[in-house]
């Protein structure tokens, strides 16, 4: 069944409705994530030479 | 050496574990780089390469300036490569700018001194055109290397299947479990990713029978172990991409979806969330900025005030209707209200109540930002970010302070400012402190309005059980001086939109009653200032020759063209390029019929037209080539 609970929730603050952007910093979720491209792209070599 | 920046997005999921989503080139970099990548690492890099020349490809879509406080940065990049990297170490600094849609780069010569770095899209690049454009081809690398990197997904395909779903649906509580999306991006922001609550196998296996050819199923990771502000959000990481597939990483970040979490979504009857909470569970739900800036003045909550004062939703206003309007000061025209300021005890004792007509409503299904204001006196107003209303304010002189009335958009607005408002029981002005502003995010119909003479609307404060108060609302600034002109006079004023006798009929097909504008693509000064902005997509040249420039029959064969880019393709199915003459061509028209075809023009290929309905448009020219009839395509062929 169709809801419309949160159509037009209104908010104090104009951030509120904005997009926020937060530089990583943890080390292990950064090396987590460069093992995966480096992965990546490992494959991508490897399927076309 | 050639490089790359890509952006690869992940998500973390409740067990910890980060899943590739996808990769993209032609990324924007919009944070603000000096603040996240490390100059030290990068600097290095470049040092021990022995680089003493950086090239830079981009767009503007690259590293622009928005006027949206979406994102952080603007031009940071480029600034960072130049005066953090490249000055201090003395490396000559390349930049090579490039239109929006550009598809390919241009040949710029390699060497081992040199670090050409690519920002912009280029199709024949394996990561572009493979890996970022095709989601299948990335996500099938990556399955079958290792299954857990990516979401589980469910793809139809016999080079590119992926089923591993399995029997156990993914339990979000409330929320979405799985997405449908496109194959090839981009795709439409507004609709993909589909975003579903399913409930059981059986909703699985129907989502899948009704998945088109190039859509496929992916389970939607919802995690609040971790919140910025109350908001999901994905990781992405930017990454240089250089030589044999070597990386750099530049940073990474996490960018949070729009709005914060709610306890649950809501859905349609086919357990699809309903458009509002898109952006609770998705970080793209427009198509670039042109989405959520173009200019509207009310709302379907907009009560308008009509000329016998009674009121009329924004909806229900049409064309010729009469509203109530405003003159404030004599002798100010409303053309420069941009600039316009008045004192506001001159404007008291002489405001002017009038009626004007609505000429023009353009209807637009409108979702993004809406201003909620709350006022002192406890009046209530809601529009559009673009809604231009009227404000007092104090202005300090040398010796004085100045009370004037100015013009402001309801996203411009603070709390305190002081509103200009009319008691439309007693035609008299007041003013009220703005107490508070909230903002919402909606999915609704709004409208760009037409109002002559005067340009200002009342609208009607939205209080429960209250009619007392309207607020003065500046309409669209549609450029014509009078917009339902149908003739024309160069010689009022310096520029012609307002009365004469001339029929263009025969020249671009306008009709009676049509629009034209002041301004346009050939200047704002006479004789070039009319320009019609009509059904018929036809250019008003004006002054002794203005015939020159409207559409009819334009050189428009593919062999007459250089530098052809392909810019977009219209609903009606052809596609529109950007391109330039070639110089035999451009020469040879001015010396023949002294018409000028250099710089950048718009338009269609000739030989795309060929075996369509449109072929009609089609016309052989004398010397064999083919022109195209825009007047009969209904399409403006125009210079860039």
């Amino acid at each position: 069944m169709a809801t419309e609970n949160n159509k037009g929730i209104k908010y104090p603050n104009k951030s509120d409705i904005l997009q926020k952007i937060r530089k990583v910093t943890d080390d292990s979720k950064k090396t987590t994530i460069k093992s995966i491209i480096e992965s990546f792209l490992t494959m991508v070599k490897t399927k076309h030479t | 050496m050639r490089a790359v920046i890509i952006g690869t997005d992940f998500l973390k999921d409740t067990d910890g574990s980060f899943k590739a989503i996808e990769t993209n080139t032609n990324i924007g970099m919009d944070v603000a780089v000096n603040n996240y990548i490390d100059k030290t690492n990068f600097e290095n890099f470049i040092l021990t390469s022995s680089f003493n020349e950086i090239h830079l490809i981009y767009t503007s879509a690259n590293v622009s300036i928005t006027d949206t406080p979406r994102v952080e940065g603007d031009r940071e990049f480029l600034d960072f490569l130049l005066k953090s990297i490249c000055e201090p170490n003395e490396i000559t600094f390349v930049k090579h700018k490039l239109d929006d849609n550009s598809m390919t780069i241009p040949f710029i010569e390699d060497g081992d001194n040199k670090l050409i770095i690519r920002l912009s899209y280029d199709t024949t690049a394996l990561l572009d055109d493979t890996y970022a454009r095709d989601n299948w081809e990335f996500l099938k690398l990556m399955y079958d290397n290792s299954p857990n990197s990516i979401p589980k997904c469910y793809i139809n395909d016999a080079e590119f299947g992926i089923d591993n779903i399995g029997e156990t649906l993914r339990d979000n509580g409330n929320h979405p479990n799985y997405a449908i999306k496109k194959r090839i991006t981009p795709s439409d922001n507004k609709v993909y990713p589909k975003l579903h609550k399913l409930t059981s196998i059986e909703d699985l296996n129907n989502l899948k029978v009704l998945l088109e050819i190039d859509e496929y199923i992916q389970e939607y990771i919802y995690n609040t172990n971790e919140l910025i502000d109350n908001k999901t959000f994905h990781y992405r990481s930017v990454d240089l991409i250089y030589g044999e597939l070597n990386s750099l990483n530049l940073f990474v970040y996490e960018k949070t979806n729009i709005l914060p979490i709610v306890d649950s979504c809501d859905f349609d009857d086919d357990n699809k969330i309903l458009i509002w909470d898109r952006p609770r569970y998705l970080s793209k739900v427009f198509n670039g900025t042109a989405d959520i800036s173009v200019k509207l003045d009310a709302d379907e909550t907009t009560k308008v005030v009509m000329s016998d004062d009674t009121i009329k939703a924004a909806n229900n206003l049409n064309v010729n209707d009469l509203v109530k309007s405003i003159i404030l000061q004599d002798n100010i025209s409303f053309l420069v209200s941009d600039e316009w300021s008045g004192s506001f005890s001159n404007i008291c004792e002489n405001f002017k109540v009038t009626t004007s007509a609505v000429v023009e409503k353009d209807t637009f299904n409108y979702f993004g930002e809406i201003c909620n204001l709350t006022l002192v006196n406890g009046s209530k107003f809601s529009d559009v970010p673009h809604g231009r209303i009227y404000k007092v304010i104090e202005q300090a002189t040398e010796t004085s302070t100045e009370t004037l009335v100015v013009q402001s958009n309801y996203s411009q607005l603070k709390v305190n400012d002081r509103l200009l408002l009319i008691d439309i029981e007693t035609n008299t002005i007041e003013t009220s402190l703005i107490q508070t502003i909230e903002y919402s995010f909606e999915s609704l119909q709004a409208y760009r309005i037409n109002i002559e003479e005067s340009d200002v609307f009342l609208s009607m404060e939205e209080t429960e059980n209250k009619s007392k108060y309207a607020i003065l609302t500046h309409n669209y600034d549609y450029d014509c001086r009078i917009a339902n002109c149908d003739n024309i006079n160069y010689d009022i004023q310096g520029y012609g939109c307002t009365s004469g006798t001339v029929d263009f009929d025969y020249q671009c097909g306008v009709a009676d009653g049509a629009c034209f504008r002041y301004g346009g693509p050939y200047g704002t000064n006479p004789p070039y200032a009319c320009y019609y902005f009509g059904t018929y997509g036809c250019n008003m040249y004006g002054g002794s020759s203005w015939s020159a420039y409207c559409n009819g029959n334009k050189p428009s064969d593919k062999k007459l063209k250089k530098n052809i880019k392909y810019s977009h393709t219209l609903s009606r199915g052809f596609k529109i390029y950007t391109f330039e003459f070639i110089d035999e061509f451009v020469t040879a028209q001015k010396d023949i019929d002294n018409e000028d075809y250099s710089g950048k023009w718009q338009g269609v290929l000739a030989q795309d037209l060929l075996d369509t309905e449109y072929e009609n448009c089609l016309n052989l020219r004398e010397d064999g080539y083919f022109e195209v009839d825009y007047t009969k395509l209904n399409l403006e062929f125009k210079k860039i």
